[in-house]
């Protein structure tokens, strides 16, 4: 699509919790350096997107690719695929679990071929790493509901984040003889909440702080973990216009101080139109639209899914 | 083959009496989402109230009293204990109920000094009778028809009724049925009535089988009934009276092979491992419905 | 700034603990330097049965904090950890000399050897050497305690620390009362000794120094404080290290602990074997305790013991269960055991209710007073020193104020 290099690719990710298909055959890319908004009618599906990007559910079909290497990747087999009611079902069985297409010498070259094509971990057609290793490569979230560790200060809460990337094993960690990687990870939070702003709270309670100074602390903990892709899950939720004018500039600032690629989910359009290079809209786990904010506000199958609720677009 | 017999015969008794026990953590744990670890004590005094008044009073009045008196019991430990720490972490909950547990057995060491008491024989229980030449107690036979017939106004107390429909929504989702105008407190309530109410019962039944009552005697039924009732899938009356009668037999199977072996002290041990296994491969237990949670 | 501050802190710490244990050793040997002591510094008094079991109890209700205040891993297995490492102390500790006769049921043991006797071996069975290999038999013995449990809670752990709280913990209640079964199984009797007791190894009073038969020095509170107090020690770094803290955010947070990183089952793993490393450290320092090793003493009533003791110091506080267990061990041992004895006043008035029993009801209405009342327990979840700081920060605040 672009010159720029591919961070995070999804393709044909379907999600079926049960008979509901939450997320249908939802195919994005996100490339270095962009901003990428994913919006949608609330229920659409753009937190269970993201719950499948960083491994929190499996999905039931499809693949995602992480700077180009294959992490996540499931198809429908056996009981489910009765059941699968989402799409491109049959393209996945075929791809990625030939088994029942191909045999002898041919599924054997497939299999070398997706060797070759896959340099992450190929083990079985099924993918499925936990959270916390999919934060390892590089991608880090925040979470809609925000979830701080609420009997922490400020600083431990971004001082925890850091722990995924400590060099020193246990017993050197729990004799505190690693004192060398403890000062640098502690300046390296007070680097991050300088950053962020928080500096002068460090020491509060995490839940003691206002809603929008815990929304930026959310973030500085998904920075500690040093991500190249950040997920940023309704980070405007529950602010006045001020505070969503600061985030946007916020979140403008560190993409350019960092270096970092963000994919969001948000609901105060002026927000998304004002910061994303490209928006992928969702309705009823579907993408309708994709494309430049100046495409997506004048697509109307975008108007209409938003018709009626767009009052309740702008909360 | 008799011998086989009176082992098949007892374990379906023990385990229709677990099962009146299991009855009751699992229509707690159904609504609550609590261990009530007090409930095989509940049991116990049940028991030892039973042995005091039949030294005082003809048994056709002292079991109605303890049933009455067992579920005062039960209702009481719930205001008390649990009723204020309903928005509490559900830890802070179940340390309160190890608590009950442990204060009914102190005070039952306290009353009894620590002595084993007898529980009294009831002759229309006790009586002997003999089935497909093997001669076994009469409460051996009734255990099971009373357990299906408590079972089954049970069900259909919560099938049909309003209290039971209550029940039902509690169990599904706490927050919204108390939104809905559920009365939270009094579907408790009468959750724990039921569930001390069964506990009574199966004390007359169990100490009919093994007479001796001593405070902690409570403890170990307790456990093996919840147990059955994690096994029948927890929330799930019938569940757990299959998962009882389950763990009933294989335990008297167990206490009855060879006494070379030397096996029989793993029969409380048994329904431990049981558990173990039945929560690595299929936690939800036998009939229980999958629950996903939503982050 | 903040590393000198803790280095300080440390240095204090380190200070306090030194006086400590100077001053047990001093407490308990007072009647040998006095020509007269209350009967209260006597050997044979009860305030030394509760330091010994005091330190010996807070051991396990520390490791047990770990688990459930640390991790939030609601975990009733301690019983069963105590008596692993009970046994495995035991078991490698009987000297050979008296092995026949604690086996004799089973016609002497399977274990052929004894670390006393191996390092006496080596060392000599007399004097000085005596000491060293005493020492060192006991201490191997207690570390390999510790290992046998925490190898056990590895194997356990592996299928149901992924159980959700109270499932996980009726699965580790479930776990400890398998091992108890099996430890009294009379086929394992030439290691166990089936269901009757080991004893005759090393205990706390084998640590009293004599001379000619007399005792010159007394350690027999001494050794389980200073072993207690290491141990509590190198929990207390681990729970402020990196690992700690990663804990925490698991005890806080799953979910969120999840995504920033935080392998759940690794670090749920960790603290559930470290934990059971030092349950089984405890075990085996309460078996020295009570000079013998028997199964049937750990049952769940023991877990639960010490899970009430753990809440009433506080779920998340090091020095809140340590507190408690003095003031437990101190209440039930001693304090509140008049309570147990009929009493007739000089008039002949028989105080009413006091008899053998009513200690325990007393005892557990006040838990349940605890758990319904002061739910945060002690300290909450703070440590003893912030706690202090605290009060400090407030007199000074109200001293301002008065001015």
């Amino acid at each position: 699509m672009s010159e720029r290099k591919n961070i995070l690719r999804v393709e044909h990710a379907t999600m079926q919790f049960g008979g509901v298909v939450a997320v249908d055959d939802l195919s994005l890319e996100v490339n270095e350096g962009e901003i990428v908004a994913l919006i949608g009618p609330n229920g659409a599906g753009k937190t269970t997107a993201f719950n499948v990007i960083t491994g929190v559910y499996q999905p039931t079909n499809g693949r995602v690719a992480f700077l180009d290497e294959t992490i996540i990747r499931n198809h429908p087999q056996g009981k489910m695929k009765k059941s699968y009611k989402g799409k491109h079902g049959d393209m996945y069985t075929a791809e990625y679990a030939p088994e029942e297409a191909l045999s002898g010498e041919a599924l054997n070259a497939w299999r070398e071929g997706e060797k070759a094509r896959d340099a992450h971990a190929f083990t079985a057609h099924v993918l499925a790493p936990t959270p916390d290793e999919i934060t390892k490569l590089g991608m880090a979230r925040t979470f809609q509901n925000i979830r701080l560790w609420k009997s922490q200060t400020v600083f431990d809460n971004v001082l925890i984040a850091k722990h995924l990337r400590k060099e020193s094993g246990f017993f050197s960690a729990a004799f505190h003889t690693n004192a060398k990687e403890e000062a640098a990870q502690r300046a390296d939070v007070e680097r991050l909440l300088e950053l962020v702003g928080l500096s002068d709270v460090k020491n509060e309670l995490a839940t003691s702080l206002p809603y929008g100074k815990q929304r930026r602390l959310e973030i500085a903990r998904a920075l500690a973990t040093d991500p190249k892709l950040l997920l940023l899950d309704e980070p405007a939720a529950g602010m006045n216009p001020q505070e969503t004018d600061e985030l946007t500039a916020f979140i403008g600032e560190i993409r350019s101080r960092l270096g970092l690629t963000i994919l969001l989910i948000e609901h105060h359009m002026d927000l998304v139109m004002g910061i994303s290079d490209r928006i992928y809209v969702l309705d009823f786990g579907e993408l309708i639209a994709q494309g430049t904010p100046a495409e997506i506000q004048n697509d109307q199958r975008v108007i209409d899914a938003y018709l009626g609720v767009s009052e309740d677009a702008e909360n | 083959m008799q011998y086989f017999i009176s082992v098949l015969l007892s374990g379906i008794a023990v385990g229709g009496q677990y099962a009146l026990i299991a009855i009751g953590y699992t229509m707690v744990y159904g609504i609550l989402r609590l261990i009530n670890f007090a409930h095989g004590d509940v049991f116990m005094v049940a028991g030892l109230m039973g042995v005091y008044f039949s030294t005082v009073m003809p048994m056709y009045i002292a079991i109605p009293l303890v049933l009455v008196l067992t579920v005062l019991l039960g209702f009481t430990i719930e205001r008390v204990a649990y009723k204020p720490l309903r928005t509490a972490p559900r830890m802070s909950v179940m340390i309160s109920a190890i608590g009950v547990s442990y204060f009914l057995q102190n005070t039952a060491t306290y009353i009894t000094g620590g002595q084993p008491l007898t529980y009294p024989v009831i002759p229309s229980l006790a009586k002997t009778v003999s089935i497909a030449g093997t001669p076994t107690k009469m409460v051996v036979l009734i255990t099971p028809v009373l357990v299906i017939l408590l079972v089954l106004a049970l069900t259909q107390l919560i099938n049909r009724t309003k209290v039971g429909m209550a029940m039902r929504a509690v169990s599904r989702d706490f927050e919204t049925a108390q939104l809905m105008g559920v009365r939270i407190n009094t579907v408790i309530s009468v959750t724990f009535v039921i569930g001390s109410a069964l506990a009574a019962i199966g004390s007359v039944l169990y100490f009919t089988c093994y007479q001796a009552v001593v405070p902690t005697v409570g403890a170990l039924p307790g456990l093996k009934a919840f147990v059955a009732a994690v096994f029948g899938g927890i929330g799930n009356i019938p569940g757990a009276v299959i998962g009882a009668l389950i763990i009933g037999i294989c335990e008297n199977i167990i206490k009855g092979l060879p006494s070379a072996w030397d096996v029989s002290v793993f029969s409380d041990a048994f329904t431990f491992a049981l558990l173990i296994l039945v929560l690595v491969f299929k936690p939800t237990g036998l009939f229980g419905e999958k629950v996903t949670d939503k982050v | 700034m903040l590393k000198n501050e803790s280095k300080r802190a440390g240095r204090k710490a380190f200070l306090g603990i030194v006086i400590l244990l100077a001053g047990i050793v001093v407490l308990e040997n007072l009647n040998l330097w006095l020509p007269s002591v209350p009967s209260i510094l006597l050997p044979t008094s009860q305030l030394f049965v509760v330091l010994k079991k005091a330190a010996v109890y807070s051991l396990v209700a520390v490791s047990m904090n770990l688990l459930n205040g640390f991790t939030g891993l609601f975990s009733l297995g301690q019983a069963g950890f105590m008596l692993l490492g009970a046994y495995t102390y035991a078991i490698l500790t009987v000297p050979l000399s008296v092995k026949d006769q604690v086996y004799y049921l089973y016609g002497g043991s399977a274990v052929k050897f004894s670390l006393p006797d191996l390092f006496w071996g080596i060392f000599g069975s007399s004097g000085a050497g005596y000491a060293i290999g005493l020492v060192l038999a006991v201490l191997i013995a207690l570390i390999l305690a510790g290992l046998v449990a925490a190898g056990f809670a590895y194997l356990i752990g592996l299928p149901v620390l992924r159980l959700k709280s109270d499932y996980l913990a009726i699965a580790t209640l479930g776990f400890a009362e398998i091992l108890r079964a099996i430890f009294q199984w009379q086929k394992l009797g030439p290691v166990t000794n089936g269901a009757n007791m080991i004893k005759s190894f090393p205990i706390f009073s084998s640590f009293n120094i004599k001379s000619n038969g007399a005792t010159v020095l007394y350690l027999s509170t001494f050794v389980p404080f200073l072993i207690a107090i290491i141990c509590i020690v190198l929990i207390v770094l681990l729970v402020n290290s990196t690992y700690g803290r990663a804990f925490k955010a698991i005890r806080d947070d799953e979910v969120a602990a999840e995504a920033m990183g935080i392998n759940l089952a690794k670090h749920k793993m960790l603290s559930f074997v470290v934990s059971s490393f030092f349950a089984g450290v405890g075990g085996a320092l309460f078996a020295m305790y009570v000079a013998n090793a028997q199964a049937k003493v750990y049952t769940t009533t023991m877990t639960y013991e010490i899970l009430l003791i753990v809440v009433i110091g506080g779920i998340g506080s090091i020095s809140g269960s340590c507190i408690a267990t003095f003031l437990y061990v101190a209440c039930s041992e001693w304090w509140l055991r008049f309570l147990d004895k009929e009493t007739v006043l000089d008039g002949g008035f028989q105080v009413p209710l006091l008899r053998n029993g009513f200690r325990m009801v007393v005892f557990s209405v006040i838990i349940m007073i605890v758990v319904l009342f002061f739910r945060k327990g002690i300290l909450g979840d703070r440590e003893l020193p912030e706690v202090i700081a605290g009060w400090k920060r407030k007199r000074a605040k109200r001293k301002e104020a008065a001015q």
